[in-house]
C-alpha cells in the first residue's frame, strides 16, 4: 500500500507547525524523518495516524491518501513509549485479541521469531521497553497492517534490544510492507530506510547529516567533573529479588560515590538499573534485608519520567526566587511560569536538576536522563549535569546511553 | 511533621502491598476459571467466618488450602499482610467499646478473613474473561476498559509510589506528591487514547476456561458450602 501526502499543513491555535509537506511512501519502502525536538516530526506522524484532530486539537489541511477510514485499518501507530500502545495485561492476550492468531501454540511460535516466546504468560506491565516494542511490531505484522508509523522506536532501548527491534522492522519491510520512522539518530536505520528527511521550521527536506554535527562534536569533547574525596553515598547489596520472584536481580553490588562525582550504571534493559536506584531512594521508607545504604546529607531521585519529580505547578514555584539563577543557567528562564504539564521532557529534566540544586542535595539519583533527547537537548542536559556536579553534588545515573560515559568519573556495569 | 512522614510512609507501603497482593504474578491456569466460582468461594468463606471463632479458623484454613492447591501461597502471604492493616485498625478502635480483648480479637480476625478472601478473589480473576463476557453481551466498546484498567492500574500505582517517595525525599507535603500523580494520570489518558485510537477498532477479546482448574474450584466451593451448612446447623442446635 502506498501513502501520499500533498501540501499537508498542520496548525494549532496561534501556531503553524507543519507547512505544506509533500511525501510519498512506496510499498515495501521505509523512510526516516529526523529533526530537532519540537520541529513537528511527531505532529506529522499523528496527522497521518489520524489522532490530529481527535485526541489532539489541531487542523490538518491538504491531502493524505489513502483516506482516514482506510488508513485506520491498514496502519499501526507505535508511540515512543511503547507501553501506551498495549491494551491488555498479558502477552498472549495482546496477541490473541488483536491478531488472527488465536491458539496458544500458534502465538508462541509467532512470538519465537521476535525472541518473545518465553514471555507468553507474562504480564505486559512488567515487560521492558524493548520487549514491548517487539511485541507491538509482532502484533502489527500479524494483524495484517501494511504501514508502520513509529515514533523514536529505539530511544528507550539498549544497543542489543535496539538491534532486535530494527531487525523486526527490517523483516516487516521485507514482507512488502512499509514504514515511516521518526528518529533523532538517522544512522541507526542505514540499510533499512531508503530515504531520510529532516523537518526544520515546519518544512521538510532531504537530510544531509549536517544538523546535529556540531552538537555531536560538543558531546564528544565533554569531560567529567573534577570530583571530590568526601564519600556521600555507600551502597552494599548482597542479594535482591523482586517480591514473589525466584530470579536474583542484584547481587554483590558495592558502590561508593564521592562529592562532585558522576557515576554511571550501565547495563541492558531489565538488568536492574532502575531497581537499584529505587532501592537506594526508598531505603529510608522500606528497609530490606541484606541491603546496607548510608547517605551523607540529602538525597533526591529524578525518575525516567521527570514529571513525577515535581511538587509545584511551575518551575518558578519549584525553585522559588533564589533558584532563578539556576533556571537561567539551564536555559529555562522563558519557561519559568509555564505549567509543568506543558514543558517538554528535556525541560522537565533540566528543571528538576535546578530544583535539586536549590535544595542543596548532596546526592542525586537519575534514571535515563538523556532518553528520547536529540543531540541538541542531550548536550544541554549533559552540560547541566557537569555544572551541578561541580557545585559538589554526587550523581548516580542509570542509563543505556554510552554518551554519558564522556562525563562519568566511573562506570559500573550491571549484568 | 513526623506524623505526616509516618503516614506518607504507611501510604507508600500500602500502595506497594496492594500492588504485590493483586497485580503480581503472571497468567496461570488458575486464572482460567469463571470469576463467578471465585466470587462464590470468597462469599462462602466470609459467611463461614460469621459463625464464631471456629468459623474464622475454618475459613482461614480453607483460604490457605485453596492457595496451597493453586500454588498461590506467596499471593496469600501478601493478602494476609495487607489484611492485617484493617484488622489491626478494627482491633484498636473496637477495644474501647467492647472492653474485651477476646471480642475485639474475634472482630479483627473476621475483618482479616473478609479482606483476605476479597484480595484472593481479586488475585484470581482474569480481566480477559470479563472483556470476553462483555463482548458476548454486546458491549464490545466498553469491554476494552476492563483489561485496560488492569493494565494501567499497576503502572499508575508504581508512579504514585515513586511520586510519594520523591515528595518524601524533598520533605514536601503529602498532597503535593499525590497531586502530580493526577497530572501524570491526565497525561496517561491522552497517550493511551493516542496509542490505542487505531488499535482498539480491531479489539476481539479471547478467553478460555481450564476444565481441570474449574473442577478443582467447584470441589473447593462444594466443600466450603458443606462446612458452612454444618456450622449453621450447629448454631441452630445451640439455639434450640
Amino acid at each position: 500500500m502506498n501513502l501520499q501526502l500533498d501540501g499537508v499543513s498542520i496548525s494549532f491555535p496561534n501556531n503553524n507547525v507543519i507547512k505544506s509537506v509533500d511525501l510519498f511512501l512506496d510499498e515495501g519502502e521505509a523512510i526516516l524523518i529526523a529533526g530537532p525536538s519540537g520541529s513537528g516530526k511527531t505532529t506529522l506522524l499523528r496527522a497521518i495516524a489520524g489522532v490530529i484532530p481527535g485526541v489532539y486539537e489541531g487542523k490538518v489541511d491538504g491531502v493524505i491518501e489513502p483516506e482516514l477510514r482506510v488508513r485506520k485499518s491498514s496502519v499501526a501507530y507505535l508511540l515512543q513509549e511503547p507501553w501506551y500502545g498495549i491494551a491488555t495485561p498479558y502477552v498472549w492476550s495482546e496477541v490473541a485479541t488483536f491478531t488472527d492468531l488465536k491458539k496458544l501454540n500458534e502465538i508462541q511460535e509467532a512470538l519465537k521469531e521476535y525472541g518473545l516466546s518465553e514471555l507468553l504468560h507474562r504480564t505486559t506491565y512488567t515487560l521492558s521497553a524493548g520487549e514491548l516494542q517487539r511485541l507491538a511490531i509482532m502484533v502489527a505484522r500479524h494483524s495484517r497492517k501494511k504501514i508502520l508509523l513509529m515514533d523514536e522506536p529505539v530511544s528507550h532501548l539498549d544497543p542489543d534490544n535496539s538491534g532486535k527491534v530494527r531487525e523486526s522492522v527490517r523483516r516487516f519491510i521485507d514482507e512488502g510492507n512499509s514504514a515511516i520512522i521518526v528518529d533523532h539518530l538517522p544512522y541507526l536505520w542505514d540499510g533499512i530506510v531508503s530515504k531520510a528527511y529532516i523537518i526544520k521550521n515546519g518544512a521538510i527536506r532531504e537530510y544531509d547529516g549536517s544538523l546535529y554535527a556540531p552538537y555531536v562534536k560538543k558531546i564528544n569533547n565533554m569531560v567529567p567533573p573534577q570530583g571530590g574525596k568526601e564519600e556521600v553515598l555507600k551502597v552494599r547489596i548482597k542479594q535482591y529479588k523482586h517480591p514473589g520472584s525466584q530470579k536474583t536481580i542484584l547481587h554483590n553490588v558495592n558502590i561508593a560515590l564521592h562529592r562532585g562525582e558522576i557515576l554511571t550504571v550501565l547495563g541492558p534493559s531489565g538488568a536492574g538499573k532502575t531497581t537499584l536506584l529505587k532501592i537506594i531512594a526508598s531505603a529510608p521508607i522500606i528497609p530490606r534485608k541484606g541491603i546496607d545504604i548510608s547517605i551523607r546529607g540529602d538525597l533526591l531521585y529524578i525518575p525516567d519520567n521527570p514529571l513525577l519529580y515535581y511538587t509545584e505547578p511551575t518551575l518558578l514555584k519549584e525553585v522559588k526566587d533564589k533558584g532563578m539563577k539556576y533556571l537561567r543557567l539551564f536555559g529555562l528562564s522563558d519557561s519559568a511560569t509555564t505549567p509543568i504539564g506543558r514543558l517538554s521532557t528535556g525541560e522537565r529534566r533540566r528543571g528538576a536538576l535546578a530544583s535539586a540544586l536549590v535544595r542543596k542535595s548532596s546526592v542525586i539519583l537519575m534514571d535515563e536522563p538523556t532518553i528520547g533527547l536529540d543531540p541538541i537537548n542531550k548536550a544541554k542536559v549533559m552540560e547541566a549535569l557537569v555544572k551541578v556536579a561541580e557545585e559538589g553534588v554526587g550523581f548516580l545515573i542509570a542509563t543505556h546511553d554510552r554518551d554519558l560515559l564522556k562525563i562519568s568519573n566511573r562506570v559500573y556495569y550491571l549484568e | 511533621m513526623s506524623n505526616l512522614r509516618s503516614f506518607r510512609n504507611l501510604l507508600t507501603l500500602a500502595t506497594e502491598l496492594i500492588y504485590r497482593s493483586v497485580f503480581i504474578g503472571d497468567d496461570t491456569k488458575s486464572r482460567h476459571v469463571s470469576s463467578v466460582i471465585y466470587l462464590a468461594i470468597a462469599v462462602t468463606e466470609i459467611a463461614i467466618a460469621r459463625e464464631g471463632i471456629i468459623g474464622i479458623i475454618l475459613a482461614l484454613c480453607i483460604l490457605m488450602a485453596h492457595s496451597l492447591i493453586q500454588g498461590m501461597i506467596r499471593g496469600l502471604e501478601y493478602a494476609i499482610i495487607l489484611s492485617l492493616i484493617p484488622a489491626t485498625w478494627y482491633f484498636l478502635t473496637t477495644l474501647p467499646f467492647t472492653g474485651s480483648l477476646l471480642q475485639s480479637t474475634e472482630i479483627s480476625l473476621r475483618v482479616l478473613v473478609v479482606t483476605a478472601s476479597l484480595t484472593a478473589f481479586l488475585q484470581r480473576i482474569n480481566p480477559m474473561e470479563l472483556a470476553y463476557l462483555g463482548e458476548k453481551l454486546g458491549i464490545k466498546e466498553s469491554s476494552l476498559y476492563m483489561p485496560l484498567f488492569w493494565k494501567i492500574t499497576p503502572h499508575l500505582m508504581k508512579d504514585s509510589e515513586a511520586a510519594l517517595m520523591i515528595s518524601s525525599l524533598k520533605k514536601e507535603k503529602l498532597w503535593k506528591g499525590l497531586a502530580i500523580s493526577f497530572v501524570a494520570l491526565e497525561e496517561y489518558n491522552r497517550y493511551y487514547n493516542e496509542g490505542l485510537l487505531i488499535k482498539k477498532q480491531s479489539f476481539k477479546p479471547v478467553f478460555w476456561y481450564s476444565l481441570k482448574q474449574t473442577l478443582i474450584n467447584i470441589g473447593i466451593l462444594v466443600f466450603s458450602l458443606a462446612v458452612l451448612r454444618i456450622l449453621s446447623l450447629n448454631t441452630w442446635i445451640h439455639v434450640m
